[in-house]
């Protein structure tokens, strides 16, 4: 009795053992067909990330504002419980804190399909995770008109007109993945009472601005003229367009959009028609050098710190920093105008009367209904439950809502673009990037970009060895090493290339 | 006489056997009870590593579609990955660090604890030492970098900033910043003397022949030249162990880089390893970069085991 006993105690451990091991792996039905409006009947809980590129919209653990806790903040909360008492069916749950788009992270949960149902990410990473079923697709929710939007308002006839059409793309496969939530403010933060004292004005152009910098250098050699902001890379992403721009209607063929996609950049690359080791390159790396000639490293110390101790007379901002400066620097006078148009005078690649987009580099904080939404078996659940992810994003960025929502964290400017940050600190921004937008000489500000565009990995490769060509950061020797900076790239586009052609099967 | 005998040699035979059938029988039911554990040994330990070495000859991208590609990853690794060999330098010098800084904090604490004429004191200090391993190794690494090492740039001022300050010093951005991250790394766990390494040290001394003590004070020998000609050489077992697991663990340990913010400027190939095949989906890749670190490992530890060997021989 013993013995068997212990036999059958021995066969049910097995058992369990082999269950987990072996556990079936359901495959979860697609989003089913239907209606793609809010159904009330259907009670759901949706999971919200919060997450922001230039702050998160989580709620703060105070509403006091400190030192340490700038930005009290929650209005999101508000927003979520106000669409609540709309729709009693659906329950939102906002995160207490937000993944912040780390990869490392949100990547196994959404190969496991237990991310937040709402996910902020930034976009880049798209051409290789567009064909993973990651994302809800977007597109026909696009053509509909949000419910939440008053007459006459952009997006109360179809949701997607609250975007520029030369500012919200498809992904390569000619989907839309996600909502943007709001825009950026991206400018060059200035000690303006050191420009007044010593008669310097406000540059417009590359070359005005590479005058600026020996100005000051003249004026004052202990302070440093110009610095970046950590490791961010946006005013050579501008350079990088102007310097590419003249290429562009041999590079926008397959897409003819107005923007360097990742599937023209691997084309482009595989047709030899991009080298990192070619001229256009070594102009960039020759532009991009000129404005760094007595800069500090700004992964050594922190561009915040150093500007208001006066150390720093100009610096790359976003509208974080440039909210921060702008109502935190007491000993001086704080200005911020848009990056310089990369002029004529300073490179014969640059196209004539054309630039990038100043004040912003568009569309940001990405929101995307993750696979968690249709991890369900059931089709139609799925369906009703991407129908009310998309509703809630709709209500956010109706405008008296995505206004609220964002003027309320003061760093980025909202959609309707009704909202110049912390005591206007932004308005100058604003108000020029509005009027490029309507210049059709003036391009999107990552019109080629492929750090931006292609894969992660490709992301990184690029940021390592672009902070050692120009600052030696992790490698002394890599500093000013063209060839070195070269052949990283190099050996990134490969792999990116090959990863993301068998991916999206390009041939 | 005869009949007797084979009546008892069949008695014997008969219990013989029956034991026999009885030991055959617990023998079976032995195997039966140890197979969940070996299997769980074979599917956590021996398998994953059998797929690895498979997977280094795959394009394996987690939930992509596999392709064998021969050996186009070792390829790549070995003649287009820089990065991968440049976080060996930074292994190499946080686990040569370590090593040293570990295991002098731990010889001196375990001395002066060994040396500690009131017992019930050492017995204190020994509880309070030991005490500070059951503090997870995440929470440590954060409250250095939160409170200790905290940037200059930060708001509030950090302890070690503070210290600093008090010396007429200029503070340091630590972790925050690509020129002081690997010395802040290095620095974290000071004074290296938590933890149970130093009870194994002290287990050593222990050990040491009273005698042998007492004539080396009769000798007029110094403490320093006990240590350095008595202790340590009659210690070398436990140095040996910590050589060996110091070398493994450290060449394989990355929880700094993967905490700390900043934790991609101090690369090293097990974090090198965890981003290429989680953050960028290139687990074929990975496994042959964990194919080459098995290596390199397993070469050094041989290495050290030989020489270590050696000199006890000699």
């Amino acid at each position: 009795m013993k013995n068997q006993l212990r036999i059958i105690v021995f066969v049910v451990l097995v058992c369990m053992l082999s269950g987990t091991f072996f556990a079936c792996k359901k495959d979860n039905a697609e989003i089913g067909g239907g209606e793609l409006s809010l159904d009330e009947n259907f009670a759901c809980t949706i999971t919200v990330d919060g997450g922001g590129q230039w702050a998160n919209f989580n709620t703060t653990s105070s509403m006091e504002e400190t030192d340490s806790n700038p930005y009290p903040y929650n209005t999101l909360e508000t927003l979520a419980k106000e669409y609540m008492a709309l729709h009693k069916n659906v329950k939102i749950e906002l995160l207490t804190s937000s993944y912040n788009g780390a990869r490392d992270q949100i990547l196994p949960m959404l190969s496991t399909k237990s991310a937040p149902d709402i996910l902020f990410q930034v976009p880049t990473t798209l051409a290789e995770d567009c064909n993973k079923k990651y994302y809800a697709a977007l597109d026909e929710y696009l053509q509909l008109p949000n419910p939440y939007s008053e007459k006459g308002e952009k997006g109360s006839e179809k949701w997607g007109d609250i975007y520029d059409s030369s500012e919200y793309k498809p992904t390569v496969d000619g989907h839309y993945y996600y909502v943007a939530l709001d825009r950026s403010a991206l400018g060059i933060v200035y000690n303006k009472t050191f420009f007044k004292a010593n008669n310097i004005e406000v540059p417009e152009t590359y070359s005005e601005f590479l005058k600026v910098i020996e100005d000051v250098h003249s004026a004052d050699a202990s302070k440093t003229p110009y610095m970046a902001n950590g490791g961010n890379m946006w005013m050579d992403m501008t350079i990088e367009s102007a310097v590419f721009y003249g290429m562009k209607d041999e590079l926008d063929v397959i897409t003819a959009d107005g923007i360097i996609d990742a599937h023209e950049i691997v084309s482009a690359y595989e047709n030899r028609k991009i080298d990192p080791k070619g001229e256009r390159y070594a102009e960039y790396m020759r532009l991009i050098q000129l404005k760094t000639k007595y800069s500090v490293n700004p992964q050594s110390t922190v561009l915040k710190n150093e500007f208001m101790l006066g150390n720093v007379v100009m610096g790359e901002a976003d509208g974080n920093t440039v909210s921060y400066l702008m109502n935190n620097v007491e000993d001086f006078e704080v200005g911020v105008f848009p990056y310089p148009v990369i002029d004529k005078d300073v490179s014969d690649y640059v196209v004539e009367g054309t630039g990038t987009r100043r004040g912003s580099s568009g569309l940001s904080t990405a929101w995307f209904i993750t696979n968690h939404a249709f991890s369900s078996s059931d089709a139609e659940e799925n369906r009703k439950k991407v129908n009310a992810c998309a509703d809630f994003l709709m209500f956010l960025t109706a405008k008296k809502n995505n206004d609220r929502m964002i003027n309320d964290k003061k760093v980025s400017v909202p959609l309707s673009g009704d909202g110049y940050g912390k005591n206007d600190c932004l308005k100058s921004l604003v108000e020029v990037y509005r009027e490029d937008l309507k210049n059709e000489n003036m391009y999107a500000w990552a019109f080629f970009s492929p750090s931006g565009s292609l894969t992660k990995a490709y992301y990184d490769v690029f940021y390592i060895a672009y902070h050692n060509f120009v600052y030696g950061n992790t490698s002394k020797a890599d500093k000013g090493n063209a060839n070195a900076f070269a052949q990283a790239m190099i050996n990134g586009l490969d792999q990116a290339s090959s990863k993301l052609k068998k991916l999206n099967k390009w041939s | 006489m005869r009949k007797d005998i084979a009546e008892t040699s069949g008695k014997v035979f008969a219990i013989k056997t029956k034991k026999k059938k009885q030991l055959g029988f617990r023998s079976a039911e032995g195997y039966l009870w140890i197979l969940p554990a070996c299997v769980m040994l074979l599917l956590f330990s021996y398998i994953p590593p059998i797929y690895a070495i498979i997977y280094s000859f795959t394009d394996w991208g987690i939930f992509e579609e596999v392709s064998f590609i021969g050996f186009e990853n070792y390829v790549t690794l070995f003649t287009n990955d820089s990065a991968f060999w440049s976080s060996f330098g930074n292994v190499a010098l946080f686990t040569i660090s370590g090593l040293l800084l570990g295991n002098i904090a731990a010889i001196g604490l375990s001395e002066m604890l060994y040396n500690m004429k009131n017992e019930k004191l050492a017995a204190f200090f020994r509880y309070a030492f030991m005490l500070i391993s059951i503090v997870p190794g995440v929470v440590s690494i954060l409250v250095w970098e939160k409170i200790i090492f905290l940037p200059a740039s930060s708001s509030l001022q950090g302890v070690a900033n503070a210290i600093l300050e008090l010396f007429g010093l200029k503070g340091l951005e630590w972790y925050a910043s690509t020129d002081t991250i690997k010395l802040s790394i290095i620095l974290t766990g000071f004074p290296f003397m938590g933890g149970t390494s130093f009870l194994i040290y002290l287990a050593g001394l222990q050990g040491i022949n009273v005698s042998v003590v007492e004539a080396s004070r009769l000798d007029g020998l110094s403490s320093f030249k006990r240590i350095i000609y008595i202790d340590l050489p009659l210690m070398k077992g436990q140095i040996k162990y910590f050589l060996l697991t110091g070398v493994i663990g450290g060449l394989q340990n990355y929880n700094m880089q993967l905490i700390l913010q900043n934790g991609n400027a101090a690369s090293v190939p097990g974090y090198y390893i965890y981003k290429m095949g989680i953050e960028y989906s290139e687990m074929g890749y990975a496994c042959a970069m964990g194919m080459v670190m098995f290596i390199v490992i397993l070469a050094l530890t041989l290495v050290n085991n030989f020489l270590l060997k050696n000199k006890e021989d000699a």
